[in-house]
């Protein structure tokens, strides 16, 4: 005898359940949960594809009775069908949290835990599935839908090499780890009060997105591929997370608010796809370290609550912009750029565009201020050696800042130190708008509400015969550089 | 050689006898010779047999077969050596007095059970290693001869166990999975934990008259002491039964009766409650009552152990390095006496009419209710955790 559950569609001996192929498997499955109360542990394995046919009932309402272990043999399949019609299709999963309500309320008189820590605390009960294809055909959104009240963090899943096939929507969670995943088409949302999600060896693909709203998440080592909508999604308060080693092809990061993001050693390429982009709005914090840039721009945008975008140690190559945008009306305390390679091509160019970005719901005015700039131990190069165009950057209200230099600010700065850069020579590049031969710096006056940078300086650079656009007003100061006077 | 057909003696001649014991052979060849005078016995072996396709580890056999109406027989090749009823004998239906013959005349053997076995006693609660049992059988056990086949299950092959009463979700369990203790399995080794039993907002409803019964391995605590709650920790205490002070206490939302603490442990309390009227039994005897009031709040769980509302650490205090509160029954109405008295008989006596919450903790293993089948809540810091 085992302890594993065996649920199939296959006439194995040793199958607990059988479910003839195409059947509903939903008694199956509550008699097989209800076995499991023998062990305490519900490790149900899948054998096969088996059906679940929507009702008005949740299939499988997890409570904290048992700990559960939905485990494909090799693989297995579960699809969520709704072959009666039902108006209102339920969630295939959802989880209920008696205990966990209750041990909010428990005395902290002779503690012996921390009441918080009950709260918050998994205290152990995981929630698994392995080696499965989850489908959902149903007019159900959400495949699984979890939430706690009292806004406690009590679920533990792993889901280690899940194919998703469906969506899922998770609540406050506590750990929720992806290991090993394959998600199409599909969307993975961890919502609400959220905490502690870790996606390890993922691959999105096809319109797949990760959105997550957490505080305190990675994502390491995943694999983002297809089309742009295929998105990694931080959300309005998904702060505090961690991009490592992931792989984007032609797909998106896109956030909504997330503070503290960091995105680190990661390889960004249109390779196989098209239309990949780095798009961070609105948060704070924003690191970009070690990642290697081919053909994305990665804007960061709408900034509006001080602190600091750094970027550093990155290659941007074959038409990726660093682009900084400042919300009119408000201060980004400072930017850092850092030892990265600016590598530009005839009609791909890779340049810096700091600039601006109207209030929401308003027409752009360029009243931001970037008030400290640090743009050092960067590399500026034509890598063909060929001239053709380069282009501008297209800000909101078709206001454009043009790309007439490496380096192109079209807002109010306070102080900038520009120090060690190597531009080299631009080997016949022009701005496409003007027809002007790419400089090294440029400050536009985009509109009147542009000033000429406080405090300029630049030292220690090389620059090889590239112009500098400025208007007469700006003033700078220039020491211990090569091509710069 | 002698078979039984409605108490009707068979002869059967040694060589057949003999060719039945051989341990490389199918069963289902000679036992057709055995009875081939009967068709209908004959036709229910077969069925049996072919089902099972069994080969036996020793060369000596004993056959013990029959069913509650007809009674049973043990057939070896000394003969018949037990005609009678599971009460005859050593109260195991024939089973004890075939391996006892084994074990006397050749020191191992396989003992074969044809048909289906109501043991209700355990003259042996130790496990046999030259002694294997086999068949297509069924053995219906009770909390009298649990200790003993619970202990036999390693020297059991193809026989199926079931309780012999059908309650509940046991047999469909027990279907499924050999899941026995013959020890008590929830063991609460401190004071905080807990499990809770949740089945709608009211658990166990909200009635005007009920009995609990349960057997308690603990001792009192100096505070709270609670054994177990009905409630939930935001709606407030319905009733709870306490061990503290050196009492046993039950109590409602208001008013409570207490007695002396028993002196030994384990034992059987019951508690009756009729509009308002309370007593506590221990150990069959009725050692206080009076008026209790309860109130039901809107959501109430049945707790066992720790009831964390007044202190974390609210449960019994440990009997030995844990506590035990084992076979705990909840009815809606008012058990008689004599009902109490068979629910004191035995630790893992199962209930005396169909009750609304049965959590049994030895013998079967299942960690929820073994009427609805729904399990405890327990992921929870205070909560009891883990496997089974």
């Amino acid at each position: 005898m085992k302890m594993p559950i065996i649920v199939s569609d296959h006439m194995d001996p040793d199958v607990d359940f059988y479910v003839p192929p195409g059947s509903d498997a939903t008694q199956v499955l509550q008699e097989a949960l209800q076995l499991a109360l023998v062990y305490g542990v519900a490790h149900i394995i899948i054998r096969g594809r088996i059906y679940v046919y929507a009702s008005s009932q949740v299939p499988l309402l997890l409570d904290q009775s048992l700990h559960y272990i939905f485990e494909g043999d090799g693989l297995g399949e579960i699809v969520y069908v709704n072959p009666n019609g039902v108006s209102n299709v339920p969630p295939l999963i959802a989880s209920s949290s008696i205990a966990t309500a209750q041990m909010h309320y428990i005395t902290s008189n002779n503690g012996v835990v921390n009441v918080q820590e009950a709260d918050y605390s998994t205290w152990g009960w995981i929630i698994g599935f392995k080696n499965l294809r989850l489908v959902n055909i149903t007019s159900q959104r959400w495949l699984i839908i979890t939430g706690m009240p009292y806004h406690m963090h009590s679920i533990m899943f792993y889901f280690d090499t899940v194919q998703f096939f469906a969506n899922i929507w998770l609540n406050q969670t506590a750990t929720v780890l992806l290991y090993n995943c394959y998600i199409n088409n599909s969307e993975l949302l961890f919502d609400t009060q959220s905490r502690e999600v870790m996606a390890i060896g993922c691959r999105f693909e096809n319109n797949a997105s990760l959105a997550i709203s957490p505080r305190g998440w990675t994502v390491v080592g995943c694999v983002f591929v297809g089309t742009n909508v295929t998105y990694l999604n931080p959300g309005i308060d998904g702060n505090n997370g961690s991009v490592v080693g992931c792989v984007f092809d032609g797909s998106t990061i896109v956030t909504q608010g997330a503070d503290n993001l960091k995105i680190v050693a990661s390889q960004f390429q249109n390779v196989t796809f098209s239309g990949g982009s780095v798009q961070l709005n609105s948060g704070i914090n924003y690191g970009i370290v070690g990642c290697s840039f081919y053909g994305y721009n990665v804007v960061i945008s709408d900034l509006y609550r001080g602190h600091s975008v750094f970027v550093a140690f990155n290659n941007f190559d074959a038409g990726s912009n660093l682009v900084v945008l400042v919300r009119d009306n408000y201060t980004l305390d400072s930017v850092v750029i850092l030892g990265n390679i600016f590598s530009s091509d005839p009609t791909h160019s890779s340049l810096i565009f700091i600039s601006g970005s109207p209030i929401p719901g308003q027409t752009l005015q360029l009243t931001g201020v970037a008030k400290m700039l640090y743009i050092a131990f960067n590399t500026f190069i034509n890598a063909s050696h060929t001239s053709g165009p380069v282009y501008g950057y297209e800000l909101a209200n078709n206001y454009r800042i043009h790309g007439l230099a490496y380096i192109n600010l079209g807002v109010n700065v306070i102080y900038a130190y520009i120090a060690f850069n190597y531009f080299q020579e631009n080997y016949g590049l022009k701005d496409n708008s003007t027809g002007q031969p790419l400089g090294f710096f440029s400050l536009q006056q985009i509109t009147i509400n542009v000033k000429p940078v406080q405090n300029l300086f630049f030292y220690f650079n090389v620059n090889e015969n590239n112009p500098m656009y400025i208007p007469s007003s700006q003033t700078y100061t220039a020491q211990f550089n090569i091509g710069i006077s | 050689m002698f078979v039984s057909k409605e108490n009707k003696l068979l002869e059967l001649n040694r060589r057949k006898f003999l060719s039945l014991a051989s341990s490389t052979l199918l069963i289902s060849t000679p036992i057709a010779i055995l009875i081939n005078e009967r068709k209908e016995d004959q036709e229910k072996i077969d069925k049996a047999s072919s089902r099972s396709s069994l080969t036996t580890t020793y060369p000596y056999i004993a056959i013990v077969e029959g069913n509650p109406t007809n009674g049973y027989n043990v057939i070896t090749n000394s003969g018949i050596i037990f005609n009678g009823s599971c009460n005859s004998g050593s109260g195991t239906c024939g089973i004890y007095e075939a391996i006892e013959y084994l074990q006397n005349n050749y020191g191992e053997g396989t003992v074969i059970l044809l048909g289906e076995f109501y043991p209700i006693k355990s003259p042996i609660t130790t496990p046999l290693s030259n002694i294997e049992i086999t068949g297509s059988g069924i053995i219906y056990i009770n909390p009298n001869s649990a200790p003993m086949f619970i202990s036999l299950i390693p020297s059991i092959k193809n026989v199926k166990i079931r309780w012999y009463s059908n309650i509940g979700t046991i047999n469909k369990i027990l279907s499924k999975r050999l899941s026995f203790s013959s020890m008590p399995y929830v063991l609460f080794t401190n004071t905080s934990y807990s499990l809770l039993f949740a089945n709608g907002q009211q658990a166990l409803g909200t009635p005007s008259q009920f009995t609990i019964s349960a057997w308690i391995f603990g001792k009192p605590s100096g505070y709270t002491g609670y054994i177990l709650t009905y409630g939930s920790l935001d709606g407030g205490e319905a009733w709870g039964i306490r061990a503290a002070n050196n009492e046993i206490i039950f109590e409602g939302t208001s008013g409570s009766i207490s007695a002396p603490y028993p002196s030994s442990i384990p034992f059987h309390i019951a508690v009756t409650y009729n509009n308002g009227q309370a007593s506590i039994y221990i150990n069959v005897n009725q050692v206080t009552s009076g008026r209790v009031s309860i109130s039901y709040p809107n959501v109430a769980y049945l707790w066992i152990n720790n009831f964390p509302i007044r202190s974390q650490q609210g449960g019994i205090n440990p009997g030995s390095w844990y506590s035990t509160i084992e076979n705990i029954q909840f009815y809606n109405n008012v058990l008689s006496i004599s009902q109490i008295s068979n629910l004191a008989s035995s630790i893992g006596q199962d209930p005396v009419t169909t009750p609304v919450f049965w959590g049994l903790y030895r013998y079967i293993m299942y960690l929820g209710d073994l009427i609805t089948g729904k399990g405890f809540q327990r992921m929870g810091a205070l909560c009891y955790s883990g496997v089974v």
